[in-house]
């Protein structure tokens, strides 16, 4: 019994050593302070300084630009595509005269094998558009960003749409949510010296 | 009579070199009528004669976006055309708000068309962050039944936040109901 109880003794001594070494040791004094993990980038189209001026549109106020697509409203600003075949929505982008468009940001809800793309595009109302931007969703919920881009906006030129495709053949697996431009407002107008020096 | 023919003949041209503009959707030939009667309740958007608004600041503002340009949320429903910029639907009709940053909302005035049971037209301002979910920032419901009625309805100070929310504009209607327009009340 006594031999036992000795056996069982020096297991338990064996296993709290072993725990002992497997944990961590106390840092010692001196130790630089070590962040958990690295600080979060900031996104690029929210930099610092906020140079940046937003129109933010939400899904729900696009529209298809074809009367045979069928979409529903599913909550919280999104919609999904329901049938049809065109898979366009779309929406004007009313942006300050000189502004300069750099972002494109989407907001979806993506669940499927399928994805939304969205578009920044602009227009001569002569038959031919451009697409200065594209964003596409993931298998995800959440949010997505175009690569930086330069487009100077001219009313006087070309009228801008902010385009999304809705891919998904009719589950509503797929749900958009919105669409965010970040642009550089133009500079103020010179307003003092318009008309001159007064006499 | 040299003077009569001329008056004649400047009279042709400047008919000729007139635009021809849209009867606006009505097409019965005979022009809609620009004066719909409105009954303008008083708000704090303005005066009781109905132009400055009560609180006289130089930054007050306002944003008026005509029924029509609302836009289905559903594909299912219909939507029909009134003419003077009224539109009805069988469901929500939802526009986008777009204001600069940093406008302080003060409240919505809702035009109407409504002769039924008051309640039968409804608006909303929604914002919405992008990841699913909603927040209703004003929810009103016209009280009026003379016909086109315009009513002010005020709400909790709305700064706009363009970089974190999209705000949105939404009308329900019965099916004799009208939704006219609506006039976003803010200061820059």
């Amino acid at each position: 019994m006594t031999r036992i109880r000795a056996s069982i003794t020096a297991m338990m001594s064996g296993l709290l050593l072993g725990l002992a070494a497997a944990m961590p040791a106390a840092a010692a004094p001196g130790d630089p302070v070590v962040p958990s993990r690295a600080p979060e980038p900031p996104e690029a189209d929210q930099p610092a300084g906020a140079p940046f001026d937003y129109l933010f549109i939400a899904g729900s106020t696009f529209h298809p630009v074809d009367s045979t697509t069928a979409y529903t409203y599913t909550g919280g600003g999104c919609i999904a595509k329901t049938g049809g075949f065109s898979m366009i929505f779309a929406h004007k982008a009313v942006l300050p005269q000189g502004a300069v468009v750099r972002f494109l940001r989407i907001y979806y809800r993506d669940t499927s094998e399928s994805h939304i793309s969205a578009y920044f595009t602009s227009y001569n109302a002569l038959g031919t558009g451009a697409d200065h931007a594209n964003v596409s969703s993931t298998n995800a919920s959440g949010t997505a960003l175009s690569p930086e881009f330069n487009y100077e906006v001219n009313q006087a030129a070309a009228p801008i749409n902010v385009i999304a495709h809705l891919r998904e053949p009719g589950t509503g697996a797929l749900e958009f949510c919105g669409a965010r431009i970040a642009y550089e407002p133009p500079p103020l107008p010179d307003l003092i010296f318009r008309d001159g020096f007064e006499p | 009579m040299n003077k009569i023919l001329s008056a004649a003949v400047a009279a042709a041209m400047l008919t000729i070199g007139m635009p021809a503009f849209a009867d606006d959707g009505l097409n019965d030939g005979t022009p809609p009528s620009r004066n719909l009667g409105y009954t303008h309740l008083p708000g704090a958007d303005m005066e009781a004669e109905g132009e400055a608004p009560s609180g006289g600041g130089a930054d007050d503002q306002y944003l008026f976006l005509a029924g029509s340009s609302f836009t289905p949320r559903l594909s299912s429903q219909t939507v029909t055309y009134h003419g003077a910029g009224c539109t009805a639907s069988t469901a929500a009709v939802t526009t986008s708000l777009e204001l600069p940053e940093g406008s302080v909302i003060h409240g919505v005035r809702l035009y109407y068309y409504n002769v039924e049971p008051a309640g039968s037209v409804s608006l909303f301002l929604t914002t919405y962050p992008g990841d699913g979910s909603s927040y209703d920032r004003l929810y009103a419901t016209g009280s009026d039944t003379a016909g086109y009625v315009s009513e002010y309805f005020p709400m909790a100070l709305l700064t706009v936040d363009n970089l974190n929310r999209s705000h949105v504009l939404t009308g329900t209607m019965t099916a004799s109901a009208r939704l006219c327009g609506m006039r976003v009340f803010y200061a820059r």
